[in-house]
């Protein structure tokens, strides 16, 4: 769809001014906190009234106490089925509350993007609200809100993703609407006009923000122009570029029912589901589509930094990091427990060094991602301007000693086990967070057992696994690190690291050396 | 019809899980829980939910910006990081055990109140409450001067990252400080500001402890996996022998409107296009004209056809966006109209054409679909917000802070639902004024600020 603020706006404006603990934060939601009104009283009472009375002297707290037995995991049961089109469904049916939530995603994301029409895939899948063969605009805006079902749509590198949750009475109609936003969208010229100029807007404003640009700058430096290197939004240019004729082609050769999971999860069962679909989706077709060929990669060699200068900025943001693995690789459970360890959570090394240690930073930490054929992964922090340089030689000196000297302990392998291990039923709380699972599972194409299997494939890294994994990825002399913050202040320390400073413009590209 | 389980082993639901009403007929949302209080006034709200073997355990301190001193502000959030720096009987990050565990962590400091969270496997439900109990009960024995200075820091790089270092970050500051005189308990953020950090002292910290956390000041709420009885006897164990303290004075609302249009224009070179807030102050939390309001909101800019978003984004094209929300709070709530401009247009055009649109809504009630849709929208919101244990036991926590009573959800919708088309055009006409609110406007270039200064 096209950015617009979420609504109803209730959830944003609750939380806009909270102030939180950590910044990986899933708050709960929750209908509008309602209260009476508060009666006329007394003034502020000063925060310095003291209560006399100390808590007493309990020493068998100092003992923690004894968890009760483990509970025994057993992963959502699911039913899978394929519809004529060749769509590949996943279904798990709970019957909680009086919704549905679905989630179709296509294995097609920018990474299809032709080069020089950089955008294509978000600009497509932004339109598709935009007219279908039988609703304009506005009709299937309305009719939508109408059914209360909320659609959103995601492009990434590798996917396309539509989702909506719907109340479970509204199911049927939700499908109709939907199906023509998959099947029959029409691309009208005046909506992707307008469509382009908010896309293109949106484009301006991403580079605004420091932390967008870091992430799009240490792309590049790793995926040069091609693969990941490019921006899922594209440019102003590309999408100026980009006519009716490429969306309606990208439509037609990316938007396929057999290149596609569905994920349904909620109030339904196959008997009501498969049929709805059958009928909605009857006039999809299945068609042929041609692979994209898996990009070359190499990965980076050397330790640089790439300076972005944003004058005045309070914070700098620092990526440090290089190319991964892909999700198919071996090193995959290794990697995702020495990620643990080192920086996938609150009390990893990296934060508890550079936030709870040094107080550089509100949050630290270091996260892998895995595609189909390659993969990055980065230490990610938002850090004081004067602490700029301390921050990065921090981040450098832990690589190297995960690398070399301090190795993953035993205890620092069993704890981030215990995490993964014991904080992953809880993913599978809501509907969306099982049926992101039960996408995942189809789109990699995993077994079916893999929903169960998979704490205890984590459970077999070994610690010295987890540290082969990492010497192998995590290599100390071969470093790209991003800052983007204020050049005035940190360029000159962070010269003093004595790696090769460069300093490139939003784009990555270097910029002339100048007077100034 | 049972809830399909994805877990094996576990007991039948003992209490209605969540959201069940009578077959056959409409549902209504629900939160089943018992409330009760310790004899040194805690509050405790237990709802039991066995359907997963999941519990959350959420504490809330009725106390939060609104109560810092003159000087001080940021406090109460800066002592909510404290809280999470280890308490007697278990020194070092408050987080390491319930992370091995599983756990999620976190907590939230508002005007309001400052919250506490965890979710964890239900077989760990003793170990949140050792930990909360020892930081409600023994927290100012393990703290000193170095996890002061230490979160200090933190927190001043948490105003940096999400206040300073992004556009229009400093909005939400200018906004309280324009909507709410000066002294007023809303007049500053939470997050407070660089100064008053840095003055915080550890005496500061301990008469803030004393004061406010204590069981009087305090409720606990506990959703999901648990035995009642069993649970009840823990939360007595753990809590029942902690001084109880004072509950927090209510404090005064203020004055109901602000008493003229003020517009102020900030030039701010990290803006990449001008945006608009028009801001003016509204009923408490829960008053006559709260629900209306919020039911406004969708009319005004839920959807493409939603009467803002249709006007400036669709057909006029002067806008990227536009967003209607009204923050609710006890004291007073402050409705805000906010827009970004498109490129080639300015802010004066944005107001221009927001005030057209409500100056329709206050000459003529919304239609029947209008009414119909974004109605629909309020109900099915009702029962998205029960999913999971941590957003009920929030709910429960959030109904007995404003509230006095935990479970209100069925309540609460019905207020929605029995707003009518004039009941949202009074609310326009009552609390929308154009001579009644604060206007900010923030732009990357001066020109686009003189022509919008009145």
């Amino acid at each position: 769809m096209s950015p617009r603020p979420s609504t109803p706006a209730r959830a944003a404006s609750a939380l806009a001014l909270l102030v939180l603990l950590a910044t990986s934060s899933s708050a709960a939601k929750g209908g509008k906190p309602p209260g009476a009104p508060s009666p006329p009283a007394a003034p502020p009472a000063a925060a310095t009234v003291e209560v006399p009375t100390d808590p007493p002297a309990e020493p068998w707290r100092a003992t923690r106490p004894v968890p009760g037995p483990e509970p025994e995991f057993r992963a959502p049961d699911f039913e899978r089925f394929v519809l004529p089109n060749g769509l590949e469904v996943l279904l798990s049916t709970r019957r909680e509350l009086p919704l549905v939530t679905a989630s179709l995603v296509f294995r097609s994301g920018s990474a299809a993007d032709p080069p020089g029409k950089e955008g294509l895939a978000q600009f497509t899948a932004s339109m598709l609200d935009e007219g279908t063969r039988s609703l304009d605009a506005l009709t299937l805006s309305e009719r939508l809100k109408r059914l209360a079902t909320d659609v959103g749509t995601d492009v990434d590198l590798e996917t396309t993703s539509l989702h909506f949750d719907a109340l479970s009475d509204k199911l049927d109609e939700s499908w109709e609407i939907v199906a023509e936003m998959l099947a029959s969208p029409t691309f009208p010229q005046g909506e992707l006009d307008r469509v382009r100029k908010l896309l293109q807007a949106d484009v301006v404003a991403r580079r605004a923000r420091p932390e967008v640009i870091a992430g799009r700058v240490f792309r590049r430096a790793l995926f040069g122009a091609g693969y990941a290197g490019r921006p899922t939004e594209g440019s102003e240019a590309s999408l100026a570029a980009l006519t009716r004729k490429d969306l309606v082609a990208f439509h037609a050769a990316r938007y396929a029912p057999n290149d596609a999971v569905l994920a349904v999860v909620g109030n339904v069962d196959r008997a009501t589901l498969e049929p709805m679909l059958v009928r909605h989706l009857g006039t999809w077709k299945k068609r042929k589509v041609r692979s994209i060929p898996a990009p070359e990669v190499t990965a980076a060699t050397g330790v640089r930094v790439l300076l972005v200068d944003k004058p005045g900025a309070s914070q700098s943001q620092v990526r440090v990091g290089n190319v991964g693995v892909p999700r198919t690789s071996p090193l995959y459970y290794p990697t995702l427990i020495a990620n643990a360890a080192f920086g996938g959570m609150f009390t990893s090394r990296i934060n508890l060094n550079l936030r709870e240690d040094k107080g550089y930073t509100y949050g630290a930490r270091s996260g892998f991602e895995y595609w189909p054929s390659t993969g990055m992964w980065v230490v990610s922090a938002p850090v004081k301007a004067g602490d700029t340089r301390e921050s990065v030689a921090e981040i450098l000196k832990e690589i190297r000693e995960l690398a070399g000297e301090r190795p993953l302990s035993p205890a620092e392998r069993d704890y981030a086990a215990s995490s993964l291990v014991r904080g992953y039923p809880s993913s599978f709380e809501t509907q969306g967070g099982t049926a992101g699972r039960l996408a995942t599972l189809g789109w990699w194409r995993l077994p079916d057992s893999w929903l169960e299997d998979h704490p205890a494939a984590i459970r077999s890294v070994t610690a010295e696994q987890a540290n082969a994994a990492a010497r192998q990825v995590i290599r100390p002399d071969h470093l790209v690190v991003v800052v983007v913050g204020d050049r005035a202040t940190v360029e000159e320390p962070l010269r003093s690291l004595g790696h090769p400073v460069t300093v490139v413009d939003e784009e990555g590209i270097p910029v002339p050396a100048g007077p100034g | 019809m049972s809830p399909k389980s994805i877990w094996g082993g576990l007991a039948a639901v003992l209490l209605a899980p969540a959201g069940v009403a009578a077959a056959g007929g409409e549902q209504a949302p629900s939160i089943p829980s018992i409330h009760y209080e310790l004899a040194n006034g805690l509050d405790v709200v237990l709802h039991q939910d066995r359907d997963l073997p999941l519990v959350a355990v959420s504490v809330w301190y009725h106390v939060g910006s609104k109560q810092e001193q003159p000087g001080l502000t940021g406090f109460a959030h800066l002592f909510e990081h404290l809280m999470f720096q280890g308490s007697a009987h278990h020194r070092g990050e408050y987080m390491e055990l319930l992370i091995e565990a599983g756990g999620q962590v976190n907590g939230s400091t508002s005007a309001e109140r400052t919250d506490y969270w965890q979710v964890l496997p239900s077989n760990q439900l003793e170990l949140a409450l050792w930990l909360e109990s020892d930081r409600m009960g023994w927290l100012l024995p393990a703290l000193d001067q170095a996890n002061l200075d230490n979160q200090r820091d933190v927190v001043r790089n948490e105003r940096r990252q999400r206040y300073e270092n992004v556009p229009y970050g400093l909005a939400r500051k200018y906004i309280v400080e324009g909507i709410w005189p000066e002294g007023h308990p809303y007049h500053h953020l939470p997050i407070g500001d660089h100064a008053d950090l840095e003055r915080a002292s550890l005496d500061d910290v301990k008469a803030f402890f004393r004061r406010w956390y204590v069981p009087q000041n305090a409720s606990i709420a506990i959703a999901g996996d648990i035995d009642v009885e069993a649970t009840k006897a823990l939360v007595e164990k753990y809590f029942g022998s902690i001084p109880g303290g004072e509950p927090a004075p209510a404090l005064e609302p203020p004055p109901v409107h602000l008493a003229s249009e003020t517009v102020e224009v900030i030039e701010d070179p990290n803006v990449p296009f001008p945006r608009i807030w028009l801001n003016w102050r509204t009923p408490p939390i829960y008053a006559p004209g709260d629900a209306a309001l919020d039911v406004l909101s969708s009319v005004l800019t839920d959807g493409k056809s939603s009467r803002l978003y249709r006007s400036l984004v669709y057909e006029k094209r002067i806008a990227q966006d536009v967003a209607a929300y009204q923050a609710s709070a006890q004291l007073g709530s402050v409705y805000t109209i906010v827009a970004t401009a498109a490129p080639g247009h300015d802010a004066d055009e944005l107001k221009a054409a927001i005030d057209a649109e409500i100056e329709r809504l206050r000459a003529e009630p919304p239609g029947a679909e209008e009414m119909e849709r974004a109605l629909n929208g309020w109900r099915k919101g009702f029962f998205s917000g029960l999913e999971g244990v941590l957003a009920r036991a929030t709910q429960l926590n959030s109904y007995l802070h404003y509230l006095g009573t935990p479970d209100h959800v069925a309540e609460d919708l019905d207020r929605y639902l029995a707003v009518t088309a004039e009941d949202v055009q009074g609310a326009v006409a009552d609390w929308l004024r154009p001579d009644a609110r604060y206007v900010l406007v923030m732009t990357p270039k001066a020109a686009v600020a003189e022509e919008a200064r009145p």
